[in-house]
């Protein structure tokens, strides 16, 4: 990454892990989002409980990726983006956070909704994760609503983000969504300052 | 990949009351349970039976006089989710409809070291069962350190082949 940036100023672009792991984690989101909504009306059989297996190694996996992302965020800071007001300045800051917390946050309560049902998760099928309470159909009634509804809040505030990056793209005009596309080197060469 | 095919109890923890001393003893109902753990694609899944009924002659002192026969109702099973357990009332699984009770009726127990005990018994499930022979393990520890007087944990512990015990749960839902 190092070498890219004398030609693509660093206030312009992401780097190309931090875009990579964007969309991942934006593929992954849609998918598990999806199966999890999916999944609730299947009726009990072995293929069902192969779906819900999918839906947990989806969620521990966009937890990881969220876990990369800010450790490379800590590394390679933000490209700043000078020109917006203050306001959109303080929202778009919120909700990357909420983002982060959502998406560490949401596996998590899935994990411990599981556990409380009694069903232990092996990741990928090969990592046993320890059961985070014993079972409980109480418990595991709360949990199941709470997941869902941080699963609906991130729902919420995802079309805000992409509806920001949309409104910038096409009505202000700017870069902002530019510099989380891939293909950036032909974008970079018009807008270099 | 047969998610269903351990549904049948691989383990039933009992916990029974002891009042210490050699006299026979009997279970607290609802201090005890019956808990199973069945495999689904690798993950551990817990379960229970919510009503059962025990007729047990506990006597620590003269294990080969001891008696332990159990009644577990099967449609009171506690599984993760409530289309789970209506799953393993059906035909296919425990067909609660006709046979709603499993048994267990031990035939010898034996004193294993220090509060340990060998169940051994005839699990009934679905009918079949006669000449089958289970083997328990049976502790009498101490799951709190407030108590006095630690109760009786057993597991018993399936050695017969699942396959035959069931009858026709291979032909699970495809």
């Amino acid at each position: 990454m190092a070498s890219v940036r004398p030609i693509i100023p660093t206030d312009v672009a992401y780097t190309r892990t931090a875009i990579a792991l964007h969309w991942l984690a934006v593929a992954l989101i849609v998918i598990g989002f999806t199966i999890g909504l999916w999944m609730v009306d299947l009726p009990i059989a072995p293929q069902t409980i192969r779906i819900y297996a999918y839906h947990k190694w989806i969620g521990v996996t966009v937890f990881l990726i969220a876990l990369a992302r800010l450790a490379w965020r800590l590394a390679h800071p933000v490209p700043s983006f000078t020109g917006l007001p203050e306001w959109q300045r303080r929202a778009s800051s919120a909700s990357h956070f909420l983002l982060y917390l959502l998406m560490l946050v949401i596996p998590i309560s899935g994990w411990l909704y599981s556990s409380a049902t009694g069903v232990q998760v092996v990741y990928l099928g090969v990592i046993v994760l320890p059961k985070l309470v014993a079972k409980n159909d109480a418990l595991a009634a709360v949990l199941r609503s709470v997941h869902y509804t941080l699963n609906f809040t991130l729902l919420a505030l995802v079309l805000v983000h992409a509806g920001a990056a949309l409104r910038h793209h096409y009505v202000e005009r700017d870069r902002v969504l530019s510099r989380m596309l891939p293909a950036m080197p032909a974008r970079n060469e018009e807008s270099a300052r | 990949m047969k998610p269903f095919r351990s549904f049948v109890p691989p383990l039933a923890a009992m916990l029974l009351a002891a009042s210490g001393g050699a006299a026979a003893q009997g279970v607290l109902i609802d201090k005890s349970e019956i808990r199973f753990v069945s495999k689904q694609m690798g993950a551990s899944v817990e379960g229970r039976f919510r009503r059962w009924k025990a007729n047990v002659d506990f006597r620590p002192g003269d294990p080969a006089k001891s008696k332990a026969n159990f009644e577990i109702e099967l449609a009171s099973i506690d599984l993760a989710s409530e289309a789970s357990e209506v799953e393993t009332r059906r035909a296919v699984w425990f067909d609660t409809a006709k046979f709603p009770v499993a048994t267990f009726a031990s035939t010898a127990v034996r004193s294993t070291g220090a509060d340990r005990y060998e169940v051994a018994g005839t699990l009934t499930i679905k009918g079949c069962g006669e000449g089958h022979r289970r083997t328990c393990r049976a502790t009498q520890g101490r799951l709190g350190k407030r108590r006095r007087r630690g109760p009786v944990h057993a597991e018993a512990t399936r050695v017969q082949n699942r396959r035959r015990r069931l009858g026709g749960h291979r032909r699970h839902r495809q």
